[in-house]
């Protein structure tokens, strides 16, 4: 029998239960010296079998001889009762010998074919027992392919081709099998349906049929470019750099929510509900593919423009701060003549919408449509004259210049092609990428300065001005002031600590705080110990999002609080961010109100905190909390509704894409995701263990509830359960698949998991990919690979300093040049 | 295609003999009407006991329930029964709050029997306390300016059959406890992160949706609308010529363009709608007191003339009006005699006479609308046949909510496939196998406009999906 046969017999012993046909193409084995037939039935089960006229025939049912048994029995007839056992326990060993055969063949699926169609043809068979039977996402139907074309221009996640025809060994298909060897090499995870586990014959058939594609065809075109990116990517990969780090490609972006409403100085105003709100399918707020305004965004900005007045109005007589000439004869009661609307136009454009000197055409078009303006409009009043400059200013914030910032790269060309940013495009990038604000801004246009001038902001612009901003130094610089820092006089309720705010917004996003203030949890102090736990859970609900009476910071202020503090710190502070026990906790001393009465109760802190600093920062004990991963806001935003509901396998995910740099596959279509039915007895981790045990499941999960098994010492809102349904907490897990041996094992809850994490080398470079992602704007492809290593490479030799990470980051071509390309990341 | 020409309401609603609608015209073609949606919000409860009539009470009381004479909290507490209550012949109008589905003056119409009460549906995902933010609408947990899921108003306004040609997918107003603040963000969304806020200021709304025939202000504003428009079209043209060879450069700077050249269009659309949009326009600012009355109560009746004149005039076929919703609910009732205290003490002393007025005259202008709705001749029936108002809360059944009921009123839509008017439907309490929740009447409404849905913001909440079979 040809190995194919023997594959295709195998494979059905699989996935035969949905088959219609009986009995497959039958092999032979031998028992004590003499052939038996075996076979595959339609039920997908091994029968041992005679062959009449070369037709297979299946030896009696052991069911049906087991009722004759009975029926001899009730007979009497015990020579026949003896003759039947006799038959049964020849069958059963006939039947045994088949399916031992059936498993030998499975595991050892012999040398690969000589022809190709044969090859492809045992290839399928693993493809599909091993790998389809998990990757059925929109990105990865494989269950559906069938032919080797269609095999051939299957895509990964990412849109690279599976397999790679200029450099067939480096397909990914290969590159990720855990016996390829390598650094990716994860795949797949076990398949408890199929009959042998994969093997290295089923990597070999693979392999020999993705060397062999070739034979026969024309030579392959030369090789595309590599467009895998984010956690399609192995970090492996991503830090072996030869070479030396690229520029990136030229791209426009446009300018987000909060960066429109604080660049024009409405900071807390109505603005900030403008529509320009990030993708919010993108990681990172950050991220800029594909983000265009559309006529819904569009329709609702026309509704907010007219903000774009402020810019000019705050210099009125009326702040005492006498406007400049360019200012004054726009609002007087004479018209302004064109020169005077020529000169307002090149510094509102200049100062406060472009942040660069506006090219002439942009000027006369503005121009011509204020000339316009001033002489349809009515003077008669100052309100009258404000209409006016509102419509010149809505006009300038309609350009497409003013929201679309470029990174195209229109500085130096280099040797290799390559263009630097302009200083102004560079100016514009550091102030976006640490602020919320263009540079300069509050602008040298926004006089009166109704928000305190920042000369952390004010810094980027005087380095555009002068000339310096591309020197490493001055880079360092900005860097620096935009970082973190201690600062006494922020408001008392928060710490001395303080982050720019893009860093903030980074830990924010990567940690996934942001979905605190949407989530819902029932009963927030569920299991856990506390006294008055209506006033506890009422508080705990006020602290999740912006409270109306609570007198403390949020419950995500107070993560990034603590956060704020190791990053200032500055040493070994990703370690520091999965282990330390400074919580900056709430005090309940300040309310007045029941429902904000016990903020601090989350953790589990029985005194009262006085509303101090020094009171508010605790120490947590040592078997309670170890790191952000501990932090109730972390807990909360990734749970479940419900104490006992799946918060391990989200807490899981988030593990294992945020922190791995993992991937799961999403949830396949024909998967209905329900939990058992709630009872009192059964606790979260019991619920999960009877809906997702099956091992149909597990080829998912098990990338998921490990990790997130450990976090069950606390409840679905980050409270310390102090009971879990009659039973002791536990937060045992076994961490397997998690792509670095160091991590994998037993761990007895979430504070010893914390630990282990922070001395990965895999948790490591995946935080610098988070922040290459965040600071970059966009995620890592493979052109980054040496950009990421020096990254790397900076925080080992810094001693874990975040700061000296990002500023190679800033120094690096990445950041600074754009490459010649003409094919742009949309 | 004009239909015919209708006086429409001559009277007052309850309140008010200022409630007066101006005559006008509907032109909607005959046939292959749309499916209209109104939702009258009334922002921090709406109590149940206000919308159950004598009748319903006997029912509820009859299979078990224990609702005494006095009993205005909790109502669903005190319901007994296993499986919902269909309760027809209910005389709605006898209902304290319901008093203006019945005629309130002579030759006026009644919209009890195109009325129903829906009680005992609850929406605990969504949240309590003083407003659910987006919460009752998208049926889902949000905060304040962060809304995680789209509302039902975008979810219907998305549908083809139902925003048809209309310039607008939506029309949403509303007032709010700040007189000055010009939007309301905390009641609608188009999805997460992603507010739709209620234009406050009446001016504002009427310049959107009536500027191109209005004369003043409103005209100004709208014809700057068109003149950006025009410029910012420039302004692309010329950027996408800058970087000429460069198309993944330009392919941004298109879609804006693209965006520009939708709203010149919608802009044009609306211009070319000068016969109908004058036909049924309100008074403007420049016509009526009310738009610069300080009595907030004032403005959400300019406000309802306006969604009226919106659903004539084919400007709309989805509207949301709210009454201090969001957590702005901390209005001033002059209008009804509580100019010196707020809704939050009001509810604090329980004064339930004020807040029983306050319910009547919201849904009194739901009535009002409902009337005029139904004097329009549409297919066999009238445009309140394919046109479902929904009066209810933001956060269900009282001032320090616990979502456990969201009573409902539905008027309309007996076009469209929803049963009998004059009913209560009283569904099982919260926690009950059969209790049901607002999602369920959310999946209804896109059922009649054509788009099944059975599930519905935050879902693992759910009791169960789909349609109520009972609407």
């Amino acid at each position: 029998m040809g190995i194919v046969s023997r594959i295709v017999l195998s494979l059905a012993a699989v996935v035969a239960a949905a088959s219609s046909s009986e009995a497959t193409e039958p092999f032979q084995t031998t028992l004590r010296g003499k052939k038996v037939y075996c076979a595959i039935t339609s039920d997908g089960s091994v029968r041992s079998g005679k062959l009449k006229n070369g037709v297979f025939v299946g030896d009696p049912l052991t069911k049906a001889i087991k009722r004759k048994v009975k029926q001899a029995k009730r007979q009497g007839k015990d020579a026949k009762v003896r003759k039947l056992q006799k038959s049964l326990k020849q069958n059963r060993s006939r039947q045994k010998s088949c399916v031992d055969e059936h498993r030998e063949r499975e595991s050892n699926p012999g040398p690969p074919p000589s022809t190709r169609e044969e090859r492809f043809a045992a290839a399928l068979q693993v493809l599909k027992v091993h790998c389809a039977t998990c990757h059925l996402n929109a990105h990865s139907n494989w269950g559906t392919l069938s032919t080797e074309d269609e095999w051939l221009s299957a895509m990964t996640a990412g849109g690279a081709p599976l397999i790679n025809v200029s450099d067939l060994a480096a397909s990914p298909l290969l590159a990720r099998m855990s016996l390829s060897g390598g650094p990716s090499a994860t795949m797949p995870l076990p398949n408890p349906n199929a009959s042998a586990p994969f093997a290295a014959g089923h990597y070999e058939l693979l392999k020999a049929w993705i060397l062999g594609i070739l034979e026969g065809e024309p030579p392959p075109p030369p090789p595309g470019p590599d467009l895998r990116e984010g956690n399609e990517l192995s970090s492996a990969e991503l830090f072996s750099c030869s070479g030396a780090p690229k520029p990136s490609k030229p791209r426009l972006r446009r300018i987000g929510n909060q960066e429109w409403a604080a660049t024009l100085g409405r900071r807390g105003s109505d603005a900030e509900f403008n529509p320009l709100v990030p993708d919010p399918n993108h990681q990172y707020s950050t991220f800029s593919k594909g983000e265009s305004l559309g006529d819904t965004v569009l329709s609702e900005y026309m509704n907010y423009v007219s903000h774009s007045r402020y810019g000019w109005i705050d210099g009125s007589s009326s702040s005492n701060v006498p406007r400049p000439p360019e200012h004054a004869c726009m609002i007087k009661v004479a018209p302004p003549t064109s020169q005077c609307i020529h000169n307002f136009l090149q510094v509102y454009l200049r100062n406060f919408v472009l942040f660069r000197a506006p090219e002439e055409s942009e000027l006369q078009r503005l121009q011509a449509f204020a000339e316009a303006a001033v002489a349809a409009g009515n003077r008669d009043t100052q309100a009258e004259r404000s209409k006016v400059m509102t419509k010149i200013t809505s006009a300038a914030w309609l350009m497409s210049s003013a929201l679309f910032r470029p990174e195209i790269g229109q500085g130096a060309v280099l040797p290799d092609g390559s263009r630097r940013l302009s200083d102004e495009e560079l100016g514009l990038a550091i102030a976006y990428t640490f602020t919320n604000t263009g540079p300069g801004n509050p602008s040298r246009m926004d006089l009166a300065r109704v928000y305190p001038p920042l000369p952390r902001v004010q810094a980027i612009e005087n380095a555009v001005l002068d000339g310096t901003i591309s020197t490493p130094a001055r880079l360092d610089e900005l860097v620096e002031l935009n970082f973190a820092w201690v600062d006494p006089t922020r408001d008392s309720h928060y710490s001395e600590f303080a982050m720019g705010e893009k860093l903030e917004q980074f830990f924010i996003e990567w940690l996934g705080l942001e979905e605190l203030s949407t989530s819902f949890h029932d009963t927030p102090s569920s299991t856990a110990d506390v006294s008055y736990y209506q006033h506890v859970d009422m508080s705990f609900n006020h602290m999740k999002k912006t409270a109306y009476y609570g007198d403390e910071i949020t419950l995500t202020e107070q993560a990034t609080e603590m956060i704020a503090r190791i990053v200032e710190n500055d040493t070994d502070v990703l370690k520091t961010l999965l282990t330390s026990r400074d919580f900056y906790v709430p005090s309940n001393l300040e309310s007045n109100f029941n429902s904000t009465a016990s903020p601090h109760a989350v953790y589990n802190v029985q005194r009262d905190i006085q509303p101090t600093r020094e009171d508010r920062w605790n120490t947590l004990p040592t078997n309670e909390r170890a790191g952000v991963l501990t932090h109730p806001a972390w807990l909360a935003a990734h749970s479940d509704n419900f104490e006992n509901g799946p918060s391990a396998v989200l807490r899981g995910k988030w593990v294992r894409e945020n922190l791995l740099c993992g991937m799961v596959p999403d949830i396949p279509i024909n998967v209905d995701a329900s939990f058992p039915p709630s009872t009192a007895h059964l606790s979260a981790r019991e619920r999960l263990h009877l809906s997702t045990s099956g091992p149909e499941c597990q080829t998912c999960h098990a990338l998921m509830n490990p990790l997130g098994l450990p976090f069950e010492i606390y409840n679905h809102a980050g409270f310390l359960r102090a009971t879990d349904h009659g039973a002791a907490p536990s937060g045992q897990s076994t961490i397997v698949y998690s792509g670095d041996p160091s991590l994998d094992g037993p761990v007895a809850n979430a504070i010893e998991f914390s630990s282990r994490l922070a001395e990965s080398s895999l948790v490591e470079e995946c935080f610098v990919r988070q922040v290459f992602r965040y600071f970059m704007g966009r995620l890592e492809g493979i052109d980054d690979a040496c950009t990421l290593s020096l990254m790397r490479e900076t925080y080992a030799q810094s001693g874990g300093s975040m700061k000296q990470m990002v500023q190679a980051l800033v120094k690096s071509p990445a950041f600074l040049e754009r490459s010649p390309a003409q094919v742009e990341e949309e | 295609m004009r239909l015919s020409r209708r006086g429409f309401i001559k009277g007052v609603g309850a309140g008010s003999a200022s409630l007066l609608l101006r005559q006008t015209e509907y032109l909607y073609a005959a046939g292959g009407a749309p499916p209209r949606f109104v939702f009258v919000i009334e922002g921090n409860g709406l109590i149940p006991r206000f919308l159950a009539s004598p009748t319903t009470i006997a029912a509820i009381n009859a299979a078990g329930g224990t609702i005494g004479p006095n009993d205005y909290g909790d109502l669903n507490k005190r319901y007994g029964h296993q499986n919902v209550l269909n309760i027809g012949n209910a005389s709605l109008a006898s209902a304290p709050a319901l008093v203006s589905l019945a005629p309130t003056f002579q030759g006026d119409l009644s919209v009890e029997n195109d009325a129903r009460v829906v009680l005992g549906l609850s929406s605990k995902v969504a949240g309590g306390g003083h407003t659910s933010h987006y919460g009752a609408l998208s049926c889902s947990q949000s905060a304040k300016g962060v809304p995680s899921y789209a509302t039902i108003d975008h979810v219907l306004g998305s549908i083809p059959a139902v925003r048809g040609e209309t310039p607008f997918d939506v029309v949403r107003m509303g007032i709010h406890s700040s007189s000055t603040t010009p939007f309301n963000y905390d009641t609608c969304a188009t999805g997460l992160h992603a507010p739709a806020p209620l234009i406050c200021n009446p001016s504002t709304a009427y310049s959107n949706l009536f500027g191109s025939i209005a004369a003043g202000e409103g005209a100004e504003a709208f014809n700057n609308r068109g003149l950006l428009f025009d410029f910012a079209r420039a302004d692309v043209d010329a950027n996408l010529a800058r970087f000429n060879g460069k198309p993944q450069l330009q392919a941004k700077i298109e879609k804006y363009g693209e965006a520009v050249e939708q709203l010149t269009a919608r802009h044009a659309r609306i211009l070319d709608m000068e016969a109908q949009l004058t036909a049924v326009a309100p008074d403007g600012p420049d016509e009526s007191a009310l738009y610069s009355s300080v009595r907030p109560l004032d403005h959400l009746e300019v406000m309802v003339d306006l969604a009226k004149a919106s659903l004539l005039g084919g400007l709309t076929n989805v509207v949301v009006l709210g009454s201090g919703t969001g957590g702005a609910f901390d209005l001033s009732y002059a209008r009804l005699g509580y100019g010196n205290i707020g809704r939050h003490d009001l509810c604090h002393a329980n004064d339930y006479t004020a807040l029983l007025a306050i319910s009547e005259f919201h849904i009194s202008l739901a009535t009002r609308l409902a009337k005029s709705l139904k004097e329009v001749p549409e297919g066999s029936g009238s445009m309140l046949d394919n046109t479902v108002i929904i009066c209810m809360s933001d956060n269900g059944e009282k001032h320090h909510s616990n979502s456990e009921e969201w009573p409902m009123l539905i008027i309309g839509g007996s076009g469209l496939g929803l049963g009998a008017g004059n009913r209560s439907i009283v569904y099982p309490r919260y926690t009950k196998p059969n209790n049901r929740q607002v999602s369920n009447v959310f999946n209804t409404l896109a059922y009649i406009a054509g788009q099944p849905l059975d599930t519905f913001g935050n879902d693992t909440h759910r009791v169960a999906e789909g349609p109520l079979s009972e609407l």
